[in-house]
């Protein structure tokens, strides 16, 4: 659990009053002066300016602010996270916490101590024994209820608390007060040094002391054997009841209770920042930068990548040194233009040789790109009835050398 | 300037997001030539990185589909991480060799959208993982970058480049801790 958490688990449980008091009240609301009067009569040891300071306290806590002021109403809100903990830990956790237990232990405690006082006195008082045996069983039962209900009450919160969806920092603050208010105290009790084990032996000596002492009438003394034997069927139940009920919780809670590692404390913080601020006012690209060459955001198109490639491959092939003076002509020329052409050839016509024509036209074309013009031209002329195939001749130009059929066009 | 068929390919595979670690079969001749592809991926404007823990990727000034992506990424690993600490039952702690496991984890029950919590919802929401099959979009996704792996029982395991973002998530831890 991070320092951040438990630093506000531990505000809550400190003004645990206050912030109950506030729960119960519609929307979670109060007013300025009223949450004033309310902590001033809880916390009455407090001057005004600490009242002043506890409600700032609240106003200002991290990760997210207890009590929230509204100015134009004057009123303050408790957070609804922290009001919705609050009613479930005050209305659907059934468990009878420890210290009802420990009051219960206190009773047969204080029962004992009497019993004791009372067999050391010099004349036994009948009455008064029998009267805080009474009170020894009343608590014993008292005991056993406690154990058989928090033993159903455990069952389901540890379903409800496994079931449960919420977020990760609640699940942490219902952990974190499950183990501090009910089982690590419980744990305690029912220690075998604790006091309920110490409490029970106490009075199995006083009461065998009783069951042995002939100066006590036998309907005490059987009442005192009776007592003895539920005493001890007690111990056993609530011990095993308790021992099942932390040995099941506490692996269910270790999750939410044991320290983070950090990459688990890191993942907690940016998802609570994505919470807050959104992911995209965060800018989680900025710390988590991919690549990906597909999609219209490429830098490169595919067909660009791919004669990248092409280009490089082609230099591997040949070392072509590239002139690059400034004294050579580098004159721009543009595509032959096929429609045009194939209207002056018709107007040209009748044509002996197709290729020598448009090598005239273009002087300054390469002999493929002449002769694929050719090609397109004809193709664009469509009468075919007019096209003559001759003898093969040889075409040049610069380095280019062709051989192809003369073709005519009458 | 040498580039035969398997560098020309393992370029195409990083161009393409991939990370390439020790597992890949382009991994060693990475490794032999990195000059050669530090010069060639330098020239289409990307950083060529590679990390100790064995795996090389590259990186650039992100556009708007990859920032997009980046935020869906980090947000579905923050989730698992905060997942996989609640389900775990061991004592062992949650970081990178944990996460490197060859068993891999149930993501898609682990992530399953209708079993979240409202406040996971929303920030999966946040970055418009609405429901189970965007989040398998993403899964797979992730898994043609090489973060994750589906194994045959279903399971996805998280493969050497996850360290990546689980760096990310220190950062973040660092923060907590400054402040």
């Amino acid at each position: 659990m991070s320092g951040r958490v438990r630093d506000f688990i531990l505000l809550v449980q400190n003004n645990i009053e206050l912030l109950t008091e506030i729960s119960k009240l519609d929307n979670y609301s109060i007013s300025h002066q009223n949450l004033f009067s309310l902590t001033t009569h809880l916390y009455s040891n407090l001057t005004d300016i600490q009242v002043t300071n506890k409600i700032d306290t609240l106003c200002e806590t991290k990760p997210f602010p207890i009590l929230d002021f509204h100015e134009s109403d004057d009123e303050f809100t408790l957070a609804s996270r922290v009001g919705d903990l609050i009613l479930w830990l005050s209305n659907n956790l059934h468990l009878a916490s420890h210290r009802i237990i420990l009051a219960i232990i206190e009773d047969m405690s204080a029962a004992i101590e009497a019993v004791g006082n009372i067999l050391n006195s010099t004349e036994i008082n009948l009455y008064l024994l029998k009267k805080h045996m009474a009170t020894l069983r009343r608590s014993n039962t008292r005991l056993s209820e406690c154990a058989s209900e928090n033993l159903f009450s455990i069952g389901t919160q540890i379903q409800e608390f496994k079931e449960e969806l919420i977020d990760y920092e609640t699940k942490q603050v219902k952990a974190r007060f499950l183990l501090d208010e009910y089982l690590d105290p419980m744990r305690d009790i029912i220690d075998p040094e604790g006091p309920m084990v110490s409490t029970i032996e106490n009075a199995e000596q006083k009461l065998l002391q009783i069951e042995s002492s002939i100066t006590i009438n036998k309907e005490i003394r059987d009442e005192s054997k009776r007592i003895v034997q539920e005493l001890l069927r007690n111990k056993k139940n609530t011990r095993e009841v308790h021992w099942n009920a932390l040995s099941q919780l506490q692996p269910i809670l270790a999750p939410y209770t044991r320290p983070p590692s950090d990459l688990v404390k890191g993942a907690s913080r940016a998802l609570s920042d994505i919470n807050k601020h959104g992911s995209k006012s965060i800018k989680l690209w900025k710390h988590f930068k991919l690549v990906r060459s597909t999609g219209p955001s490429f830098l490169l198109g595919e067909d660009q990548i791919q004669s990248w490639f092409q280009r490089i491959r082609d230099i591997q092939k040949e070392d072509i040194r590239v002139n690059i003076s400034t004294e050579i002509n580098t004159e721009y020329r543009e595509n032959i233009p096929i429609l045009s052409e194939t209207n002056r050839l018709k107007l040209s016509m009748p044509i002996s040789d197709l290729l020598e024509f448009i090598l005239d036209n273009f002087p300054s074309h390469t002999l493929t790109e002449c002769s694929s013009a050719a090609i397109d031209i004809l193709v664009q002329f469509g009468s075919f009835e007019s096209v003559h195939l001759g003898e093969l001749q040889t075409y040049s130009r610069e380095n280019q050398v062709l051989e192809a059929a003369e073709i005519a066009i009458k | 300037m040498q580039l035969n068929e398997q560098i020309t390919q393992a370029i195409w595979e990083l161009l393409r997001g991939k990370h390439i670690d020790l597992d890949h079969r382009h991994f060693s001749i990475i490794k032999e030539n990195e000059e050669v592809f530090i010069q060639h991926v330098n020239a289409l404007g990307y950083q060529f990185l590679s990390s100790d823990l064995g795996f090389y990727y590259l990186q650039r000034d992100g556009k708007k589909e990859e920032t997009q992506t980046s935020s869906r990424f980090c947000c579905l690993f923050f989730v698992t991480v905060q997942r996989l600490d609640e389900i775990k039952d061991t004592d062992e702690p949650l970081d990178l060799n944990y996460l490197l496991n060859r068993k891999g984890f149930d993501l898609e029950a682990l992530l399953n959208f209708n079993q979240l919590d409202d406040t996971l919802k929303r920030m999966f929401r946040d970055v418009e993982l609405t429901s189970n099959e965007k989040i398998g979009e993403v899964l797979n996704k992730m898994s043609t970058m090489h973060f994750t792996e589906k194994l045959e029982n279903g399971n996805w395991r998280f493969r050497r480049p996850i360290a990546r973002l689980v760096d990310t998530a220190l950062k973040y831890a660092d923060m907590e801790e400054e402040e």
